[in-house]
């Protein structure tokens, strides 16, 4: 026999009222959130796993963000590329209709106002902006990319957007690039990486004082544009190498050369391969003015060719576009899956939850039942 | 004859009294903690001899002893050290879990991923003033995380300093009462007999003193306690106290330690002993201080330091957003005091220790929302590629040797310290089962039972009652002598 003292038993009962209170507490919290996990310690590494996947989904939701923004931009330009497109093929119609040397003067100087008129527009489409940023302008874009003349004043560079992890699509077009015969010589590989090499891990924390070790290979030197990696870019047309300069003289070289050659001369004026389609237009407004029907008739194939290059780009948009529209897709998907494992690892199973704490509750009871029995009873109680 | 039956019936009176006196005792003190019950042991007198018979002469009080086992008294209080060590342990581990529990609230797992994702968000729109301030705004966020972070685990640091301090004091109190009590009970048990209460009392001492660490304890051959501390010293011996001291450890600025309380023998103050003590709360606080809050801090600093330190590699290399004198040739014109590029976005950390208390933005940033650089070229309001190099600094693994992502770096010691919270929980419950047990042990042992004393004071009572009716009858029969002589 054990030999029960008034202590022993005051500890037992406190140690049983104790234990099953504490548990009750906690089920209790639990059954008012709902949740299974309240602190890390509850499930180190669900909430470990937790925290990740909230990341991923706040990932998520910036990378959908991303995907509509870059899909306005895509159906903004690939709207204005469309309009340009009709205008071009307007300016066709009339470049054929006086092709031939019999014509009207009053007629063609009428003509010439509706083609200047079409240049106007054209050169609207290519000074359009989304807010206050113009599209077509590359990385320049808080300014006009085209002056009146149609001379390219912005960048050669494109933006690009990441839309999923590590896919990045172009979502700007440099008017360089859309509006000139040739895009292949003009469109610089601007990796967003800055070639990858921004970030370089092995030397971002390597020392104290190495603060500029970080190796970066900024502009896309000549030799560098044609290792372009496929798989993280889209990259419309073939980029070429270039020849000497760096970005900002060279474009100047080349807004010079537009600007010397005088547009009523023929010769300097068509051996330039790499013409704007303003330019297109303004020799055919010139022409018309002048009456010179074989510079008409010279402007069609190359009115051919900048439609032809318009319906490239917008092509190439509208595959841009379906790429953008399955990483959409998946993300979608992943965070589908992520919100079922979520509430795999953090909601509570209410069924097990609610049966838990009523047995719990019924311990509780059973404790106090039994207590209280013990308590209540002395032998004091029998002696008269 | 007679005159034996009355001495007899006395010595019966007294010591039912004695007994019932003690009963008394017992009772009163069925709830004073420490207490241990008091029996009473009777004894025959010594037996006379007629010539023919020995015969029997009454009863005595032969001594007054508590019920008391030295094996269980030290078994609760090694279970109480350990217990104790659980339970503080537990205490201080949950106060620095809680400053990493974001299940329900915002914590640096979400502020850096929002950091990133606002630096994702500039991207889309590196020329929008608005995002810029998003951005700022953010990372001021980052930066009063990471403080949160760094202070609060620096509250909890203090706070254990002083408890430290406040248990060495109190440890000095005990020692010096069981001195006081060693020497009171020399005194009373020269004159014989047992200082049961004392005795009692300096037993309670011992065991709150076992709640701080594991204390060894002998008696000596006078009756006095030793109390020991392996490693450390003898902090009581006989009427002599060694007493404990708290002192902030000093040395050079910045070295490790400083400013830490570190417990020390009296009068040996070079030689720190805060790690000799083992279990109970004075280790758990110890352990806890120098060993998980020491690391996660370092972790948190290298986390900040890396962030900082990568972020503003990256800035530097861009363009701040603003018009940017060129000449011809597109090489830039420096003006005297104008800066377009090698901005720092954070303020660029001087070392790791400290890191995440000293993050904040750089002046130029704070000053000028402009001066938040996203492109690689000069005068290229849309070139996003600096903030799109420094929203995939999330997935780079650029922390430690074996290159972790900040994410992953923050998420180990949010794992470990969740790991050790719930380990420590499973001990806890463990260790304090096993004192409780130890605690029923020993009550049940030397606990006072009332409905034992119940009895006990019925069976005295009675024998008290029996007693005085030997008296009685013995007056009588001294009353029937007398009258034949009437």
């Amino acid at each position: 026999m054990s030999r029960v003292s008034e202590a022993s038993s005051f500890h037992a009962i406190k140690h049983a009222v104790g234990k099953t209170k504490s548990k009750l507490e906690d089920l209790q919290i639990k059954g008012s959130n709902l949740k299974a996990i309240q602190k890390p310690s509850d499930n180190p590494i669900g909430n470990v796993e937790l925290l990740s996947i909230r990341s991923q989904n706040v990932d998520s939701d910036q990378y959908l963000r991303n995907v509509s923004y870059a899909k306005t931009q895509l159906v903004f330009a690939e709207n204005s590329i469309e309009e340009l497109t009709d205008i071009v093929s307007k300016a066709k119609e009339i470049a054929i209709g006086q092709s031939s040397n019999i014509f009207d003067v009053d007629v063609r100087r009428a003509v010439a106002e509706e083609v200047s008129q079409l240049k106007k527009q054209a050169l609207a489409i290519g000074n359009r902006r989304i807010g206050n940023k113009y599209i077509f302008g590359g990385f320049k874009n808080t300014e006009r990319p085209f002056n009146e003349k149609g001379q390219y004043l912005g960048d050669d560079n494109q933006v690009k957007l990441e839309v999923a992890k590590d896919f990045f699509v172009p979502t700007g077009f440099p008017g360089s690039h859309v509006f000139f015969e040739k895009d292949s010589s003009r469109l610089l590989n601007s990796d967003p990486m800055g070639d990858g090499n921004l970030i370089d891990p092995t030397k971002a924390l390597d020392q104290e004082n190495s603060q500029e070790d970080i190796v970066i290979n900024r502009l896309p030197a000549a030799e560098k544009t044609e290792n372009i990696n496929y798989e993280k870019d889209i990259i419309l047309g073939q980029p070429q190498p270039r020849t000497s300069g760096d970005v900002n003289s060279f474009e100047k070289d080349i807004i010079l050369d537009r600007s010397s050659n005088t547009l009523n001369e023929k010769n300097t004026e068509l051996t330039n391969d790499n013409r704007s389609v303003f330019e297109e237009l303004q020799s055919l407004e010139n022409a018309l003015q002048t009456g010179n029907h074989e510079i008409i008739q010279d402007l069609l194939p190359r009115l051919d060719k900048s439609m032809n290059k318009l319906i490239q780009t917008r092509t190439k948009i509208g595959s841009v576009m379906n790429s953008i529209d399955n990483s959409e897709n998946s993300i979608e998907k992943t965070k589908l899956a992520n919100a079922e494992y979520t509430s795999k690892i953090e909601d509570a199973d209410i069924a097990e939850l609610f049966t838990d704490l009523s047995r719990q509750q019924n311990v509780l009871n059973a404790t106090y039942k039994a207590s209280a029995q013990m308590m209540g009873n002395s032998l004091m109680d029998f002696i008269r | 004859m007679t005159v034996d039956l009355f001495s007899i019936g006395s010595s019966s009176l007294r010591t039912s009294k004695r007994s019932l006196e003690t009963t008394s005792h017992n009772i009163s003190n069925a709830n004073t903690e420490g207490f241990s019950r008091q029996r009473v042991q009777h004894e025959t007198n010594l037996p006379v001899s007629d010539g023919n018979n020995v015969l029997g002469n009454g009863v005595n009080v032969k001594e007054v002893r508590r019920v008391h086992d030295n094996l269980i008294e030290k078994s609760l209080s090694r279970a109480m050290s350990n217990s104790s060590f659980d339970t503080e342990r537990e205490y201080q581990l949950e106060r620095v879990e809680e400053v990493f529990n974001e299940i329900n609230t915002d914590g640096l797992n979400k502020v850096l991923n929002r950091f990133f994702n606002s630096f994702r968000e500039l991207s889309n729109q590196p020329e929008n003033e608005v995002v810029r301030s998003v951005v700022r705004d953010n990372a001021n966020l980052v930066a009063s995380d990471f403080k949160r972070i760094h202070d609060s685990i620096g509250n909890i640091r203090e706070n254990i300093d002083r408890k430290v301090t406040s248990t060495v004091d109190e440890i000095n109190m005990f020692t010096n009462n069981i001195t006081k009590l060693n020497k009171e009970i020399v005194r009373l048990e020269n004159s014989g007999g047992h200082a049961n209460d004392l005795r009692d009392q300096r037993d309670q001492i011992v065991r709150n003193i076992a709640d701080y660490f594991t204390v060894s304890t002998y008696e000596d051959k006078k009756g006095q306690y030793v109390v020991n501390v392996q490693g450390v010293g003898t902090l009581v011996s006989g009427g002599v106290t060694n007493k404990l001291l708290a002192i902030k450890s000093g040395g050079p600025e910045g070295a490790q330690g400083v400013g830490k309380i570190e417990i020390h023998l009296e009068g040996r103050a070079g030689k720190p002993v805060s790690r000799k003590f083992l279990k109970g709360s004075i280790q758990a606080m110890i352990d806890t201080r120098d060993n998980e809050i020491a690391k996660l801090s370092d972790d948190l600093d290298e986390l900040a330091h890396g962030l900082a330190k990568s972020t503003n590699a990256i800035h530097r290399r861009g363009f701040v957003n603003k018009k940017i004198p060129t000449d011809q040739n597109g090489n830039i014109i420096y003006k005297e005091g104008s800066k377009y590029s090698g901005v720092d976005f954070f303020k660029e950390p001087t070392t790791v220790k400290n890191a995440a208390g000293m993050m904040d933005l750089s002046d130029d940033v704070k000053t000028d929302l402009n001066n938040i650089s996203t492109g690689l070229n000069p005068n290229a309001p849309g070139d996003n590629r600096v903030s799109i190099a420094i929203s995939k600094l999330q997935h780079e693994r650029v922390i430690g040797k074996d290159g972790t992502t900040f994410e992953e770096h923050y998420h180990k010691s949010v794992g470990e310290i969740g790991t050790k919270v719930s380990k420590t929980k499973l001990d806890k419950e463990q260790s304090t089962g096993v004192l409780a047990q130890a605690k029923s042990i020993k009550e049940r042992l030397s606990g006072v039972s009332i409905d034992e004393e119940t009895a006990n004071m019925v069976k005295f009572q009675h024998a008290y009652d029996a007693s005085a009716r030997m008296i009685k009858t013995a007056d009588e029969m001294f009353d029937s002598v007398l009258g034949m002589m009437r």
